[in-house]
């Protein structure tokens, strides 16, 4: 093997064994737990909130719409 | 007639493989608070952001946490990901990348004198598999940040050069010569190495 082509082996050898590495056990449930434990518990309960409150401007415009019809 | 691709320079080499169509269902899912789904995630790319964070860190033992706060992140700006824009593999190296160049910029560079100065050639004028691992590491942890981030997404992880260019900011043009400079340094490092052993 000729040396520039050993360097590119070696290269893209090194380059192969850093594409991935070994988590540590619990790694993906320390993720989930982490991630669980950050999300404000309120978050929903807005979604739902600022759903609803949308709702009700959209149907009283339409209301007075109506109304001045 | 010459073969004009957009893929990095130097020898072509198989990109790992990913399924970009699964992720980006998965993702979809996972922003609507599927945390099976986040999790399915989490497992399909724990091992390559854990790398992409370790190669970017001056320290490797703060890789995994630094992907463990890139995948929370990602958890967080989910409905943020569009998968018309690259891949979910992409944006989330890019969360990676810039919470590991967070990391770095706030400590000291110091953890490259837990590697020996110089790789200890086994014998004869080749380089054993781990000297010139270890070698490389040095080399890559030598380079400017942009050349290590645009060689370390483009070629170890195989983002095409537009999203790696998208990442960092800059033209596609600017990518190929970063990734090009990186590769001859590490291939410059690896030749010292074998002819200075």
């Amino acid at each position: 093997m000729k040396p520039d082509d050993r360097t590119d082996a070696a290269l893209d050898d090194w380059i192969g064994a850093r594409r991935a590495a070994a988590p540590s056990a619990g790694f993906a449930d320390r993720v989930i737990s982490t991630a669980d434990a950050r999300t404000p518990r309120w978050l929903p309960f807005a979604a739902v909130a600022a759903a609803v409150a949308v709702a009700a401007l959209r149907t009283a415009a339409a209301l007075a719409v109506f109304v001045a019809r | 007639m010459a073969e004009v691709t957009a893929t990095p320079p130097g020898r072509p080499r198989a990109a790992p493989l990913r399924d970009d169509a699964g992720d980006a269902r998965l993702a979809q899912c996972a922003a609507q608070g599927d945390a099976e789904a986040f999790r399915a995630l989490v497992v399909r790319h724990q091992s390559a952001v854990i790398a992409l964070a370790r190669t970017l860190l001056p320290c490797a033992a703060d890789g995994e946490d630094v992907a463990q706060d890139a995948f929370v992140a990602a958890w967080r700006k989910l409905r943020t990901f569009d998968p018309s824009r690259g891949s979910f593999f992409g944006w989330l190296a890019a969360i990676a990348r810039n919470r590991a160049f967070d990391v770095r910029s706030r400590r000291a560079p110091a953890p490259v004198a837990n590697v020996p100065d110089r790789a200890a050639p086994a014998g004869g004028d080749a380089l054993s598999e781990e000297d010139a691992h270890r070698a490389l590491d040095r080399a890559l942890a030598a380079l400017p940040d942009e050349q290590r981030a645009a060689f370390v997404l483009a070629e170890v992880h195989g983002l095409p050069l537009a999203e790696v260019a998208a990442i960092e900011g800059v033209p596609v043009g600017t990518v190929k010569s970063r990734a090009a400079r990186a590769r001859e340094k590490l291939r410059a490092a690896l030749t010292r190495e074998e002819i200075e052993p």
